[in-house]
């Protein structure tokens, strides 16, 4: 084993970690010889690689030294206020046709509408899906273990808590999204390690929509990891919200596989917690498959939201397409990080990356690194960043139209995001989404009112 | 209805303006013609109250009140109208939206009910139809891909809907063919009412054989040299603006 440089990383000594062997008995699969064998290994793997510092290149603008202090433990099981009203949390309301809820990390059976085994189609908590399926699980999960400079992932897979899994048979076609949301309620530093797994049969279609919520006082860490599997020919759509409490830490993995001729099409909107990272991983592994990743960051007052993604163009002909706008006030701070890499055996592939940044305060800032790492002939690649104010001309022309200095800056701050937003074809989702930019927007124009 | 005294004013620490004095009655129509660089579009953008253009001296009076001390939206909603030289593109605004969006500000503000969107399609029509313009050029995001024509055909289409108590239309027959000059032209001439005041800035004759002014001023270098009735128009199509700009500069 080499020898670590311990100025690349940051050594936490969160409770809940320390107490390990306790606090695993009370996890799902819990006896499970495979499971127990892998959240041991990835403990050991956690402690060997501790967290990265922004010596890691990966993690240059993303500093964990705060979070590292916070003395997190685990949520207790019960925890959370049974009377929170979670209902208008997703956007497929509660009469969602299949709605997991998790409250705490933990799910919550009498929020939601799931269990369902039925054609074609399952749709069960984890811990539920090891008690009766253990053996679709087993492989994904393994398949997923973390390599070295993961230690996030290390640690979701060591105390993994709960989550979804979603099976599509092959050829199967789910008709509304499937809603997942994730509260937490605590009142002390406490840590989720969700673990979401979908897999879509060949020709499958499914959509799902996530979304993470906090409501309680104290700081917590969501840690949710979420593989999705996307067999020959299917596709998924995967939406995400990301609305935690402003003093949540929300480090989110999303892996994902394509066969040839998959689909995958992302959507992010990632506007809450104090530090956020969403980090995307989408290998195209059979020919001609098509990804597309597309997200709005909002951010204000001392924010840091980072998204992270990596496309691996593994297989010839396959396309992606990555579309991110964000808008920064305050002191807020943003970072994009996209690489695109394309192996020496995938020709023709087709790789598109764009982010833009509206920043509406002189103290926010943006890091925007694009990554393309491309061993292959015959690419068609392109990437652009850019980040800008908003126009004194366009302000003008409106006022001179009657809207108010306030409604002018809303409606350019709107026209910013809009190509990102219309591009979203779900109806109620995408009324959702306005509905939390609208939320956004006020927030805004109140705190500047007030000048704080 | 309008009164301007004495108006000095900069840009990036340039004088552009030296002392403007002119007076425009209400149902008047003034035109102001002059070379370029002479300060046309600067007074349009000091009277529309755009940052950056800043009032050294001088008083401006609209309908009794200090224009001056009114911020950009309130001029507007008091009555005070820009066609702009070059329509501003606004993308991800629709232009159905953005109209609603003003034409409600300025009912608010007279404490009239807001239009919903059905209602503003019928409030809308009928004017567009007057205009030439389509329901897919308004489904568009606000000026973006639009030619030359349809941009200015779109301004005229906001100040008929916001019905200005004083309108200024700077260079409005710029980059139009003769066609396209008609359309606008007529437009503007179907908003000539008595209760309302238009200052049309032009470069050339032209526009004014179909927009008949009561008044013409000739601006060079920052002041109003020469002010006389339409045919002063004529008169400096022929003879160009050399010989008046000349003799104020020397």
């Amino acid at each position: 084993m080499r020898v670590q440089d311990m100025s690349r990383r940051i050594t936490a000594e969160f409770p809940f970690v320390e107490r390990f062997d306790e606090v695993a008995a009370g996890l799902p699969g819990a006896g499970l010889h495979w499971l127990d064998a892998l959240r041991r290994d990835s403990l050991d793997a956690f402690n060997r690689v501790a967290l990265p510092s922004t010596r890691v290149e990966a993690w240059k603008y993303t500093n964990l030294k705060d979070f590292a202090k916070t003395p997190f433990d685990i949520a207790v099981s019960g925890e959370g206020d049974p009377s929170v009203d979670l209902d208008g949390a997703g956007a497929g309301g509660p009469d969602a046709e299949h709605r997991l809820v998790f409250l705490n990390g933990r799910f919550d059976a009498g929020r939601s509408r799931a269990g369902s085994v039925r054609e074609g189609l399952t749709v069960l908590s984890l811990g539920e899906a090891l008690r009766r399926q253990a053996q679709v699980v087993r492989p994904h999960i393994e398949r997923l273990s973390p390599l070295e400079d993961e230690a996030l992932l290390a640690l979701n897979t060591a105390f993994m808590m709960d989550g979804c899994v979603v099976v599509v048979d092959d050829g199967a076609t789910v008709d509304r999204p499937i809603e997942l949301i994730f509260a937490s309620d605590t009142r002390s530093p406490t840590s989720a390690h969700p673990r979401n797994l979908v897999v879509a049969g060949a020709g499958s279609r499914v959509a799902l929509t996530e979304t993470h919520v906090g409501i309680g006082p104290s700081e917590y860490w969501s840690n949710p990891v979420t593989e999705v599997v996307v067999a020959a020919g299917a596709s998924v759509v995967h939406r995400k919200v990301q609305r935690e409490s402003p003093r949540a830490y929300h480090l989110a993995n999303t892996r994902v596989t394509l066969a040839e001729r998959g689909t995958y099409r992302a959507f992010l909107m990632s506007v809450g917690a104090g530090l956020s990272r969403c980090e995307i991983e989408a290998r195209l592994e059979g020919e001609g498959a098509d990804c597309r990743l597309d997200g709005i960051y909002l951010a204000r007052d001392r924010q840091h939201t980072d998204i992270t993604t990596r496309i691996v163009h593994a297989e010839p002909g396959g396309s992606s397409r990555q579309l991110f706008k964000g808008v920064l006030d305050g002191r807020s701070h943003g970072v994009f990080q996209g690489q695109i890499s394309v192996s020496p055996d995938a020709q023709r592939p087709d790789g598109h990356q764009l982010n833009k940044t509206l920043l509406l305060s002189n103290e926010a800032e943006i890091d925007t690194k694009p990554d393309l790492e491309i061993y292959a002939d015959d690419v068609k690649s392109s990437h652009g960043a850019a980040a800008g104010q908003l126009d004194e001309l366009e302000s003008f022309y409106l006022r001179s139209r009657g809207l108010d200095a306030e409604e002018a800056r809303q409606v350019l701050i709107r026209a910013f995001i809009a190509e990102v937003v219309e591009a979203v074809e779900d109806e109620p989702f995408r009324n959702h989404l306005n509905a939390s930019i609208d939320g956004w927007l006020s927030h805004e124009a109140a705190a500047r009112e007030t000048g704080t | 209805m309008l009164e301007i005294r004495n108006l000095h004013a900069r840009v990036d620490e340039r004088a552009v303006l030296k002392g403007i004095d002119l007076t425009i009655a209400r149902g008047e129509i003034h035109a102001v013609m002059g070379p370029n660089g002479s300060g046309k579009s600067t007074l349009a953008y000091v009277l529309a109250g755009r940052e950056g253009y800043e009032v050294t001296e001088g008083t401006v009076h609209y309908q009794g009140t200090d224009l001056l001390d009114l911020s950009v939206e309130e001029r507007a909603r008091e009555g005070i109208f820009l066609a702009f030289q070059y329509p501003v593109e606004i993308p991800g605004v629709a232009g159905t939206t953005f109209l609603r969006t003003a034409v409600n500000a300025l009912r608010k503000h007279r404490g009239e009910k807001e239009l919903d969107a059905m209602q503003f399609v019928k409030f809308v029509r009928e004017k567009q139809a007057e205009l030439n313009i389509s329901d897919d050029m308004l489904r568009r995001p606000v000026n973006v891909g639009f030619s030359g024509g349809e941009k200015k055909r779109n301004e005229i289409l906001q100040m008929a809907l916001l019905e200005p108590k004083f309108a200024m239309l700077d260079e409005t027959d710029s980059g139009l063919d003769i066609d396209a000059l008609k359309t606008v032209a007529d437009g503007i001439n179907a908003l000539r009412d008595p209760a309302r005041s238009m200052l049309v800035i032009t470069h050339y004759q032209r526009l004014l054989d179909y927009i008949v002014p009561d008044r013409v001023h000739v601006l060079a270098h920052g002041r109003i040299v020469k002010s006389g009735g339409k045919e002063l128009a004529l008169e400096l199509e022929k003879e160009g603006y050399g010989a008046l700009a000349g003799a104020e500069a020397a």
